[in-house]
């Protein structure tokens, strides 16, 4: 029995998104391995689901979509979701420093050390360029749900990253003392 | 609206603020507008946001040439998966039809072999696309280079194309494939950038020896197509005054680096 051949090409999908789909995945994942893993199968399941997709001119979403199923699969089955109730996490205070330089990694750190449910709705806000509508509708959740977890991820994103940047620059300052 | 849930509001506008007239941050606006202290702080954040915007992650070289080449495995062992486990009633059918079928293949094979060798005529330019796929696990693979005969230069054929530096030639002296002495083959590797270059394998062959010589006359123009099974970016061309043909091979996804890269800078 062969399967039936896919209405897209796939390498010419691969040539166009692999970059934004191994960024997401990357952002997502926080490994390199996985990502390659995730958008490899975000591929595979593109080529499997061709049919699916009605207009070729959203491509580029579909694909994202896949990919975010595909790291919230993984998520399960490692069982690395930490799902953590929105209420249970606490008010972050408003006051904050008036500069945070951070590097890549270090960016990639503070969103690997946050629960899923709120690296996700970053990860499209920052590196989709979707908005709060679009995310939304996409992981089919309320405007307002949306509003909280970009404003509460992004307060312990922030946070984790102005820490990181005074645990650093302390350190510096101690080291080049005489 | 009190500063906190105005803020946690704000907090959704993206980056550029194209969303800042969206009627569910109407109230945050009208906040802002009478409280500075949230403006400040809004203004923080968004710069803030726009930082984290242009971190950029490091996307692997060849990425797209990896990926390819692990979707198309994965595709090979579905088919052998699909071929190993036979029904057990009809294995006997089975096995008459895949001798048939090797019988065929073997006929196919023999026949396309005869045509294909040198003593036969000119070759195609799908034929030069292809070639390379036996003989090279991808575009730099110089051991795989280094095991091909030497070539013997004809009619000035085995050298690189006009505007492309002789420095970027690797691995020696052109060879050619075993029974394709007229085809010159090649390594080459082009900078991209300080760091970065792309690798590729070029192929010079006279246009009388090839039954349909590519219509472009440069790289730049020429329209790159994949090679058997995906495994190479493939662009052709003919240099109208020597009537040489070229394919150059790259990785999929590299074309279009290499193209820049070949663009010529203004002085």
């Amino acid at each position: 029995m062969t399967t039936p051949r896919p209405s897209l090409d796939i390498a010419d999908l691969v040539e166009q998104h692999a970059p934004l789909l191994y960024g997401l995945a990357r952002r997502l994942s926080g490994c390199s391995a996985d990502a390659e893993d995730l958008v490899q199968q975000t591929f595979l399941a593109a080529q499997s689901h061709g049919d699916q997709l009605r207009d070729t001119k959203r491509v580029r979403a579909w694909l994202c979509t896949i990919l975010r199923n595909e790291f919230l699969k993984l998520l399960r089955q490692r069982g690395r979701s930490r799902v953590v109730s929105i209420d249970v996490i606490g008010d972050v205070s408003s006051v904050a420093p008036t500069e945070s330089p951070f590097d890549s990694e270090a960016l990639q750190q503070a969103l690997d050390a946050l629960p899923g449910e709120f690296r996700l709705p970053l990860v499209m806000y920052y590196f989709e360029d979707l908005n709060y509508r679009e995310i939304a509708s996409e992981l089919d959740v309320p405007i307002g749900t949306v509003m909280s977890r970009l404003s509460r991820g992004k307060a312990r994103l922030r946070e984790r990253l102005e820490s990181q940047f005074s645990t650093t620059r302390s350190a510096h300052t101690m080291s080049t003392s005489p | 609206m009190n500063c906190e849930q105005a803020l946690e509001h704000l907090d959704a506008v993206r980056p550029d603020r194209s969303d800042l007239g969206e009627p569910e941050l109407a109230e945050a606006r009208a906040h802002l507008d009478k409280c500075p202290a949230c403006t400040s702080e809004f203004q923080r954040r968004s710069a803030w946001d726009l930082q984290v915007v242009a971190m950029d992650v490091e996307i692997p070289e060849d990425l797209q040439a990896r990926l390819l080449e692990r979707i198309v495995g994965h595709e090979k062992r579905l088919v052998t998966d699909d071929q190993v486990t036979p029904h057990p009633r009809r294995l006997s059918r089975r096995f008459w039809f895949a001798g048939l079928a090797t019988t065929a293949l073997v006929l196919v094979a023999t026949v396309a072999w005869h045509f294909s060798s040198p003593a036969t005529g000119p070759v195609t330019l799908q034929q030069l696309r292809d070639w390379p796929g036996d003989y090279f696990s991808s575009v730099d693979d110089l051991e795989a280079m280094q095991a091909l005969p030497e070539f013997d230069p004809v009619n000035d054929v085995g050298g690189f194309p006009a505007g492309w530096n002789p420095d970027w030639r690797l691995a020696g002296p052109a060879r050619h494939f075993p029974n394709h002495e007229r085809v010159a083959v090649m390594a080459f590797r082009v900078a991209t950038s300080r760091r970065d270059s792309v690798p590729g394998i070029l192929l010079v062959v006279d246009s009388s020896d090839l039954v349909d010589a590519p219509r472009a006359e440069d790289f730049a123009t020429a329209v790159p197509r994949y090679s058997a099974a995906r495994r190479f970016s493939t662009a052709a061309w003919t240099n109208p005054e020597t009537g040489t043909v070229f394919v150059c091979l790259v990785a999929p996804g590299h074309h279009e680096r290499l193209r820049q890269a070949l663009e010529p800078r203004p002085v």
